[in-house]
């Protein structure tokens, strides 16, 4: 069943009609970094061509205009992850970026020693080190949630592990590794009736299926554009209303302010607090771009869409059942289009460096996940992931490769 | 000028940018462009001989197995011209 018209997606990403060692590229890192529609390209080099301006400084008309663009952008954002106001959406240069600042901008004020943060030990690097380094700078500690043996969050052992000490739980949307959705709304609630706040890494989460930050309860959510057909250095952070006044601001500059003398700063409102400094205005237009034609595909579409190539790729994972371990939910409705598997007797630098060989394109190594690898005990792992304009047949190249790879071991 | 490189895929390192694989592609490229040469020493308990001839074949490189000594081979990649 086809719930996107690929070959119609296909045509908006020139990149996909190149050759890599005489073969059609087949871009199975899409975890790692989304490629660009043709949409968003032209937005960018027509904004920078005809229209570009630093943004809210300037009375003149292309200053205004970029200033529209600019907040038409947050705009736009703020309905795609149905945020309340545009107050709660502040632009960033990335999930990484996102997370740090709750982690200074919150965390430094409101932990004290003996507080607790929770993670899993599925979280990516960019979701464990900016706690590990504000808990040793309060005293608080950082506790890590396990996963089961089928690659699910035990959500059990969670649980139990909140309690009135608990102050922040930082939890992956999606794990980039495993590819587990992680239930964050019931994950939310017991944090909230602990008196705790819930931090969503929604890297891999968000470009690959609807998000309603209302409907999730959560309190903060950072992703990156670059992963869901936006340009890099451009991420967002959303941030409960609430929330707002409690964070401090991270970044300090220009165009954050409404008026500094010697003795007193009068800081501006949120969002425009906490962005000083020339924001990426371009990265954000792009972003505007990129969700405008994800808009378009739908969302619930590109979900269903990998979840297809994921159940394919399962099933055909069976021809090679004696030679590979695959990591991570084999249900496919607990997991996204991330698969990490091994095949055994073989470094998985050297598979995915075989796999290049045939024009494709994975990621290998620890994926920027060492405590996961150290859990489920690897070195590294092998990681296809896809999105909305990956096929079938690239699926079939993949498995014929890895079955004359598998023979020639 | 032809350029030699060396890689020993015996050496583990640690990260995940100083895996010897990881260079070993990058270094692969480069005899593709025809620019250089490269020896390569292996442990064929991890990385049999095969798989590194399937390396050449698919990036159209000549490759001669110039030593072996119980498990440890080296090899030469060149451009198959």
């Amino acid at each position: 069943m086809s719930y996107l018209n690929v070959g119609e997606i296909r045509k908006d990403f020139p990149i996909l009609e190149r050759d890599v060692k005489s073969r059609k590229i087949i871009y199975f890192d899409n975890a790692a970094s989304s490629l660009k529609p043709i949409q968003v390209v032209e937005a960018i080099r027509e904004f920078y061509m005809y229209e570009y301006s630093n943004i809210y400084r300037g009375v003149y008309t292309l200053s205004q205009k970029a200033t529209e663009r600019y907040e038409d952008a947050r705009e736009k954002v703020r309905k795609f992850i149905n945020a309340e106001s545009f107050e709660e959406v502040i632009f960033t240069y990335g999930a990484t970026d996102s997370i740090n600042m709750v982690a200074y901008s919150y965390g430094l004020s409101n932990l004290r020693e003996g507080d607790e943060i929770l993670l899993t030990v599925m979280e990516h690097h960019s979701n464990i080190l900016p706690w590990i380094n504000i808990a040793s700078m309060t005293g608080a500690k950082v506790k890590f949630a396990d996963i089961t043996s089928d690659g699910d969050l035990d959500y059990r052992e969670l649980e139990s592990e909140i309690t009135e000490k608990t102050k922040i739980v930082a939890v992956t949307g999606m794990s980039n590794v495993l590819g587990t959705i992680v239930d964050v709304k019931s994950i939310a609630r017991k944090v909230h009736e602990m008196g705790g706040v819930i931090l969503v890494d929604g890297a891999q989460s968000v470009p690959h299926m609807p998000t309603n930050v209302k409907d999730l309860e959560i309190d903060f959510l950072a992703f990156s554009g670059h992963k869901m057909l936006g340009p890099t250095g451009i991420g967002v952070l959303w941030v409960r209303k609430d929330l707002l006044k409690e964070l401090k601001p991270f970044r300090y500059g220009g165009g954050a302010v409404r008026e500094v003398d010697t003795e007193r700063v009068e800081y501006l409102e949120p969002p425009h607090k906490f962005e000083a400094g020339t924001p990426n205005i371009v990265g954000a237009i792009g972003l505007g771009v990129a969700i405008e034609y994800l808009e378009k595909v739908g969302l619930e579409n590109v979900r269903k869409h990998e979840e297809e190539l994921t159940k394919y790729t399962l099933k055909r994972f069976e021809e090679v059942e004696d030679m590979i371990e695959v990591y991570g939910p084999l249900d496919t409705s607990k997991r996204g289009g991330i698969i990490s598997f091994n095949l055994k007797n073989l470094d998985s630098n050297l598979v995915g460096t075989l796999l290049d060989s045939y024009g494709i394109a994975v990621r290998t190594g620890k994926h920027c996940a060492h405590i996961l690898h150290k859990k489920i005990n690897q070195e590294g792992t092998v990681r296809v992931s896809y999105y909305l304009y990956n096929t079938f047949e690239e699926i079939d190249k993949f498995i014929s490769a890895l079955h004359e790879i598998v023979d020639i071991t | 000028m032809i350029k030699e490189y060396f890689i020993d895929l015996t050496e583990k390192k640690p990260g995940c940018t100083e895996n010897p694989v990881v260079r070993l592609s990058q270094l692969l490229s480069r005899v593709e462009e025809g620019n250089a040469v490269l020896k390569v020493v292996s442990d064929e308990r991890e990385i049999p001989l095969k798989v590194l001839e399937k390396l050449a074949e698919k990036r159209g490189l000549k490759i001669i197995l110039l030593e072996r000594d119980d498990t440890k081979i080296t090899v030469v990649y060149s451009k198959d011209t």
